[in-house]
């Protein structure tokens, strides 16, 4: 392995760099649209909407034809398939829509998760076959970058050697064929927010998971400028009876960042896994006032965290799309601040917070 | 759930067995019998996994302790300043002493480091001196022990701790390095006799078929096994993968070797559970191999070195110390200067840590007469006060255009 075999060209390197860039140019970051059919189910559900195709079509348009404030805020926004190939009421595409409102398009490309056999319900996930050519149509139909979910749980047993191994190569295979195909690789581990362990387990299991997954991007010739990294924030298990502060949250997560994420990469898109909207934006911003260096863009690719409000307001009527849409355009600005640094929640006062940093020798 | 299988025909005395664990990719277990009688059983793997995962963290390092090695690692490398590296072995000063005939004594070995540290503006541009281990015992002029010398003049005292390369069996003349036996109780003691932190030197080289998968593999390995036992004993280890510049390699490939050397670096810190803010990195520079036809800029070396470790290194690290190879004094420090002027961002500081490319002028100067002492250390002292200047990017040397002049020679990151 001595000798290199260049995997892209400058011309594509270039090319695959300036969409990473644009994606998370400051004050923007991602509306993660790609609920697949099934957890579209589990969003329509409690607000008694039928999971219809049409119903899809007509919430997903009032998250896209959402007035000019949010073109500061969203740099790109993941489709699932079906979407891709919807229209507008007045028949406009709406990836043709997205684009030409300057927003980047995305494509969720992974199969979902399987199990790993042998492990304690652990799993790898697939959409290997085929995704050459899967993301060149993608590509011809207005894609400019992908996302590909792996996730991980924390328990007593794991997440295991196995898991992390097998979850890093597939991701950095999934990477490696999209650079291919002029598509930025969005590169999602996500480790779970269920248990009861705590914030250090929590950081101790990223950084080690971080680590196996830049190993393996290196390993598979992965152009990490032209990648960008979803991960969880650093946070305590949901039934860990220690509450954390924001600041607690944001030091974690920014050292574990420091220690395993290249300055190569270009940005890191935090999800908001079962965070509340207000949570998601207010460590968000705790991140982005985190007094560590911090070389990448640190913003957000929210779906639940950018759309419950959206959901709730609009219920599946068409009297209630404006309200729904206005909802949307609030989480869009909130967080579009807080990955500035610079959001204010009603309720607390940010000078107040800077204070509750703890030296990061603690983490 | 448990099955013994037992190779032996001997009975099991518990009382005189005790229970080794294996790491968990071994499927068996070691009994060993004080002395010396093994006796193999096989568990299952699943009770293995148990015993030997790896989700639960047990810290290396107390607060306290990270906290001491974060402090030393940020003196060394505060703003325009670098590392001496006075640590070279019996053998190599020798090599060094021969070129202007003197003789490889051990009064001429101290008191050639005693011309070096005595020099009052040390300070200004060096933050950590590397010392072999016979010179942390020797004495200045004035009777004081040299890591006394070094420290009163606030510079961080250093200690390399490796024992040199040896074989690897089975590659085209790969090497590890060795000195890990013992190497916990000989960090103890050189914390108690002054040093702060430590060197290991590891080196690879680039041919037609090196580096192999194994020598990067065991060189990362043996580094985060010196790196984690330096930390326990509050000695912040420098971490060197050299690559050699030996060969007629171009810059793309030495940049791309390079990558995948601190790559796997980098993976087994982690795996050794390395405190990463509380060690610097001592590479290569990313050069072009000394018999390549084809010359690079500085600006392009400095590019090329810069990309390297943005996609590596990462920025928990404080420090990146440049070793300097084979280079000449001023190309090292022209070198140092294009990387610290990269239009990159670049997390961590950017220094020196050369041993020829500060001392050679100085031993010319020298020559082994007391006469030339003043001249010798005026000339250590200029490149000194140039690399300090060079790792801040701010080292003009004079007859050279003005930095707006060499800025166009860039080209821009993404051909790297």
């Amino acid at each position: 392995m001595t000798h290199q075999f260049p995997a892209l060209t400058p011309e594509q390197k270039k090319e695959l760099q300036e969409i990473a860039e644009r994606i998370v140019a400051p004050g923007k970051g991602i509306l993660a649209a790609d609920e697949s059919t099934g957890s579209m189910a589990k969003r329509f559900n409690p607000i008694g909407v039928e999971n219809t195709e049409e119903n899809r079509r007509r919430y997903r348009q009032l998250l896209f034809t959402a007035d000019e404030r949010i073109d500061s805020c969203i740099g790109g926004v993941i489709f699932f398939h079906e979407t891709l190939y919807q229209s507008s009421d007045d028949g406009t595409v709406f990836s043709k829509l997205i684009q030409d409102r300057g927003l980047v398009v995305g494509i969720k490309v992974d199969k979902g998760v399987v199990p790993l056999a042998g492990t304690d319900g652990e799993t790898t996930t697939q959409g290997l076959d085929g995704l050459s050519e899967r993301c060149a149509q993608y590509k011809k139909d207005g894609a400019d970058f992908a996302k590909w979910r792996c996730v991980l749980k924390i328990s007593e047993n794991t997440p295991s050697e196995l898991a992390i191994m097998e979850n890093a190569n597939v991701l950095a295979r999934y990477a490696s064929i999209c650079q291919q195909n002029g598509i930025v690789p969005i590169v999602e581990p996500e480790i779970l927010p269920d248990g009861d362990h705590d914030l250090k387990r929590c950081q101790y299991i990223s950084e080690k998971v971080l680590a196996a997954v830049y190993k393996a991007l290196s390993d598979h010739h992965v152009y990490l400028e032209g990648t960008l990294l979803k991960p969880n924030m650093v946070t305590a298990g949901h039934s860990c009876p220690h509450k954390y502060s924001n600041e607690e949250i944001a030091m974690a997560t920014v050292t574990a960042l420091r220690r395993t994420v290249p300055p190569a990469v270009t940005g890191v898109t935090f999800l908001s896994g079962g965070q509340s909207e207000e949570d998601a934006s207010i460590n968000l911003n705790a991140i982005n006032t985190c007094p560590l260096a911090k070389p990448w863009a640190l913003t957000f690719s929210y779906g639940r965290a950018l759309q419950a409000s959206a959901l709730n307001a609009w219920k599946g009527e068409l009297d209630n799309e404006k309200a729904a849409t206005e909802e949307f355009i609030k989480r869009a600005e909130a967080n579009s601040l807080a990955a500035q640094g610079k959001y204010e929640s009603s309720g607390s006062g940010n000078a107040a917070g800077q204070s509750l940093y703890v030296a990061n020798h603690a983490y | 759930m448990l099955r013994l299988l037992l190779h032996s025909t001997q009975s099991i005395k518990p009382a005189l067995w005790r229970l080794l664990v294996l790491p968990d990719h071994c499927s068996s277990v070691v009994w060993q019998r004080k002395p010396s009688v093994r006796l193999f059983i096989c568990l299952s793997s699943s009770v293995i996994s148990t015993i030997a995962n790896m989700t639960h963290q047990f810290p290396a390092l107390s607060p306290e302790q990270k906290k001491e090695l974060s402090d030393i690692a940020q003196r060394m490398v505060a703003p325009g300043k670098g590392i001496l590296a006075a640590d070279e072995s019996t053998g190599t000063m020798g090599n060094r002493l021969k070129k202007i005939n003197v003789e490889n004594s051990e009064e001429n070995r101290r008191y050639f480091r005693d011309l070096l540290f005595s020099v009052d503006t040390l300070a200004s541009s060096i933050g950590g001196v590397i010392c072999f281990h016979e010179t942390l015992y020797q004495k200045a002029d004035n009777g004081k022990l040299f890591p006394q010398v070094i420290k009163d003049k606030g510079i961080v005292v250093g200690i390399k701790v490796d024992k040199g390369t040896a074989g690897l069996n089975g590659t085209d003349g790969e090497t590890t390095t060795q000195g890990l036996d013992g190497l916990s109780e000989r960090c103890a003691q050189y914390k108690k006799d002054g040093c702060d932190f430590a060197k290991w030197r590891s080196v690879l080289k680039i041919s037609d078929g090196c580096p192999s998968a194994l020598a990067i593999a065991e060189n990362a390995n043996v580094l985060a096994r010196y790196a984690s036992i330096c930390q326990q004993n509050g000695l912040v280890p420098i971490v060197e993968p050299e690559i050699l510049p030996d060969g007629d390699h171009d810059l793309k490939r030495c940049q791309y070797v390079t990558e995948k050397v601190l790559a796997a670096v980098y993976k087994a810190l982690s795996d050794h559970h390395v405190y990463l803010e509380g060690t610097l990195l001592k590479p290569n520079m990313v050069t072009a191999g000394h018999s390549c036809t084809q010359k690079f800029t500085p600006e392009e070396v400095g590019m090329a070195t810069v990309t390297a470790l943005r996609r590596t290194v990462p920025s928990a690290v404080p420090g990146v110390c440049f070793l300097s190879g084979g280079q000449s004094e001023e190309e090292a420090s022209l070198n140092l200067n294009a990387v610290n002027q990269v239009p990159l961002h670049r997390p961590w500081k950017l220094t020196f840590s050369f041993g020829r490319a500060l001392q050679a002028s100085a031993l010319a100067a020298w020559q082994g007469k007391t006469a030339n002492k003043a001249a010798s250390q005026q000339a250590f002292s200029t490149r000194a006060k140039i690399n300090g200047l060079a790792a801040k990017g701010e080292y003009k040397p004079t007859g050279s255009s003005d930095q707006s002049a060499t800025q166009s020679l860039y080209t821009a990151s993404y051909v790297y």
